[in-house]
């Protein structure tokens, strides 16, 4: 490699890091700025203008001008408030937010191709209109801290006036600090307290991930090699190798839960951009929301907490623009002016629950009704046998949206029924419930981690399939004269509960012979119902694997992965054979009401 | 096509047809091996296969191709080929040989061949006894298969 290139992979290394270090910044700064505004602390002004200072810093050295000089203004300012000559007030708050969010796409321009294409000006004059632009800051952080003195500020200040040369330099002239120290300034406040954590590559990690995944399919292999040698053989020596592979057995599960856990990463990463999100949302909606977020310590895999992203922004919108009341309508119910929105997350066996609960004006139950009927997305009939949880459970089928107003924010109709597929593709689930007039909550559960899980391996048709073992609630035996019809379905009594039976061999198009000996009874969210199976294998750890961008998306599977014997298995996926079949009919209801048009 | 630069090429049989498609293009040739079928999937997929831990899809190129179906036997194989960053396996009759041929011998498709459409033939190929149809696989997609190739996507 000749010096040059080295060179220049070196400088895209130092690029990339100032990249995640400035990034990081900004979004510590924006909690902070939004903080700031309910509690005007010192603690707060200073961890704010620090960050804005380091970035100034660094984007000046890699020349990033632009970057530099916006965030010299935002430093600016902050400097003022920070000396108690202007007090952050709304207008401020808001220079500030636009400032950092600018800053933010400076960086993403950074990184597509290391070249700064937004315009920065009005920001910047709005910058300068609110703050006074002749002060210099770096003496006042070596005041700070307690680096040098007020006085010998002073007098480094009067030389500097003199000299005309920059403050810097002049301190360091003066021997009041070394040049090491300048720059340890810098750097210090780059890395805050980093001691215990290492960065790594999200790709290395992932790269792990899938090697003790191959290693957890290896094991199972072993453990079946083990199983045919005992059968076959007498020897002793079979025991020992029964230990051993027992022995790799417990090793490979707790490698594979350490490596899991290091992919955790606290939901507090997603939940921080909340409260900007509802503070914009309510100067736009003209509301006011005391905003309480709990459990953010709660911790979930990195892809999911990035998939995790949109739907739940999407449900606080939702919740701000449709759910919590204006202030005057507020008054008229004799509620507390404040409208409350709370976010709160916890651990649930290996899921972990997200609640977003909203004091606002709950599910308008016939609204939803009179929409479905409307747009003939089901009929009447069963419209009348479903439950107020199923009814409202239908805000998240496509093409409904009650908003009687079109906001720019929510109520285009493709809100809920987006946000239930994406929760549904992380092998979640999401579910409302609703008080009308008082409350909605919004529950999301999703599995700690996607890349391996339990399932139980069974037989249909021909082939062996796995069923997510978090599905999976029993397994009941297959009696003929247990079996009801119900409306043309098949449906079992179990404990005077009526459990809806799926012949998945049909769903598939598969042939059936009339064998399947057991059910096997699923739960996804309030729905039941049962799989008719031939026979079951038994329960596997399996190691998910996409079936590849060519074939991704057939109905009713969701991925698959390889046994020990090396044979590719399909996994089921039960909530989209459940929402196929229940759409089929709605589609169905959906035609009929058409053809009766045109008939008419 | 009127340089004399060498093409090589990977050729197999299908019914009593003889194609070849650019060796570049082939990962690697397998004998049949266990394929596990997917319900619902569109009718020219036979399935999925275990790639050393990777699963591929497996097209069955006499179905692609409306050719009759025949039983899969010992001279069976999977071509496992790379399409725009998609690994894919087809499976053929039996794999002859590898050729070179001069690129100028290749002429363009008449514009049907029994009942292949010619848009998914790159060229026929003039041997000494025998003729040797060139595939252009990316297109034996149509374009519709062609897309949800690049939109399917369950991640």
């Amino acid at each position: 490699m000749s010096n040059q290139a080295l060179e220049n992979e070196e400088m895209r290394e130092i690029i990339n890091d100032f990249i995640v270090e400035t990034n990081e910044l900004i979004e510590n700064a924006i909690q902070d700025i939004v903080a700031l505004e309910n509690n005007e602390d010192d603690d707060i002004i200073n961890s704010i203008f620090r960050a804005v200072h380091t970035i100034k810093g660094t984007s000046s050295f890699l020349g990033f001008n632009v970057l530099s000089s916006l965030a010299h203004k935002s430093e600016d300012l902050l400097g003022l408030v920070r000396k108690k000559e202007l007090f952050i007030n709304k207008d401020i708050a808001d220079a500030l937010l636009e400032a950092m969010d600018l800053m933010r796409l400076l960086v993403d321009d950074i990184k597509t191709d290391y070249r700064e294409k937004q315009d920065t000006k009005e920001i910047i004059e709005k910058l300068e209109r609110l703050s006074n632009p002749d002060k210099k800051m770096l003496g006042e952080i070596l005041v700070e801290e307690k680096i040098i003195t007020k006085q010998e500020l002073e007098s480094v200040l009067e030389k500097q006036k003199a000299a005309n040369k920059k403050l810097g330099e002049i301190i360091v002239e003066e021997k009041l600090i070394t040049e090491n120290q300048l720059e340890n300034i810098l750097t210090r406040q780059k890395t805050k307290k980093d001691d215990q954590t290492v960065r790594i590559d999200v790709k290395k990690l992932d790269e792990m991930m899938n090697l003790v995944g191959e290693l957890v399919l290896g094991k199972n292999r072993l453990n079946m090699v083990k199983n045919t040698v005992k059968r076959d053989a007498k020897n002793t020596t079979i025991d020992s190798l029964e230990e051993v592979t027992n022995y790799i057995e417990v090793i490979t599960n707790e490698l594979q839960l350490s490596i899991m856990k290091a992919r955790l990463v606290p939901l507090s990463k997603l939940f921080n951009k909340v409260p900007r999100l509802v503070r914009d949302l309510c100067n736009t909606f003209n509301k006011e929301i005391d905003l309480k977020i709990t459990g953010e310590e709660t911790e979930l895999d990195r892809s999911l907490i990035e998939s995790l992203h949109d739907p739940l922004i999407h449900i606080i919108r939702n919740s701000v623009d449709h759910g919590i009341e204006t202030i005057e309508e507020r008054k008229k119910r004799n509620k507390p002016e404040k409208g409350s929105l709370t976010i709160n997350a916890y651990n649930e066996g290996n899921n972990v629950v997200i609640d977003v609960t909203d004091d606002g004006k709950g599910i308008d139950l016939d609204a939803i009704r009179k929409k479905v009927l409307e747009k003939s997305l089901i009929s009447e009939a069963e419209l009348a046998d479903m439950t107020e949880k199923d009814v409202m459970n239908l805000i998240f089928i496509p093409g409904l949206s009650t908003a009687k107003k079109i906001s720019n924010v929510s109520g285009r109709g493709v809100g809920m029924d987006v946000v239930k597929t994406n929760i549904e593709r992380m092998n979640g689930q999401v579910y409302i419930d609703s008080k009308k007039n008082q409350w909605t909550k919004i529950s999301i559960k999703l599995p700690l981690t996607l890349a391996i899980m339990g399932a139980l391996i069974v037989e249909i048709g021909k082939e062996l399939y796995a069923i997510p073992l978090n599905n999976v609630i029993e397994l009941v035996k297959l009696k003929k004269e247990a079996i009801k019809s119900v409306d043309k379905n098949e449906v079992l009594m179990l404990r005077n509960e009526i459990v809806p039976i799926l012949d998945v061999s049909r769903i598939m198009s598969l042939k059936e012979d009339g064998s399947d000996r057991y059910l096997v009874i699923c739960k996804i969210g309030e729905k039941i119902l049962g799989i008719k199976v031939k026979s079951v294998v038994g329960q596997e750890e399996i190691v998910i694997k996409s079936l590849g961008e060519f074939m991704g998306n057939i109905k009713g599977i969701g991925g698959a992965s390889i046994r020990g014997d090396g044979k590719v298995i399909l996994i089921l996926d039960i909530p989209a054979m459940i929402s196929s079949r229940y759409m089929e009919k709605i589609n169905k209801r959906r035609e009929e009401a058409q053809e009766y048009r045109y008939a008419v | 096509m009127n340089d004399n630069s060498i093409l090589q090429l990977v050729t197999f049989k299908l019914e009593n047809d003889e194609f070849g498609v650019d060796i570049l293009k082939v990962q690697e040739i397998n004998r049949m091996m266990n394929i596990t079928k997917i319900p619902n999937a569109p009718d020219f997929i036979e399935g999925v296969i275990n790639l050393r831990g990777k699963i591929i899809p497996i097209v069955d190129l006499r179905k692609k191709l409306g050719f009759p179906s025949k039983e899969y036997d010992k001279a069976t194989r999977i071509i496992v080929i790379e399409l725009e960053g998609i690994v894919l396996g087809f499976v053929v009759d039996s794999v002859s040989e590898v050729l070179r041929i001069p690129r100028n011998t290749i002429e363009p498709p008449p514009s049907i061949i029994r009942g292949i459409e010619s848009e998914f033939i790159e060229g026929v190929g003039k041997l000494e006894d025998r003729l040797l149809i060139l595939l252009e696989l990316k297109k034996i997609f149509t374009p519709a298969e062609h897309k949800s190739m690049e939109t399917m996507d369950i991640n």
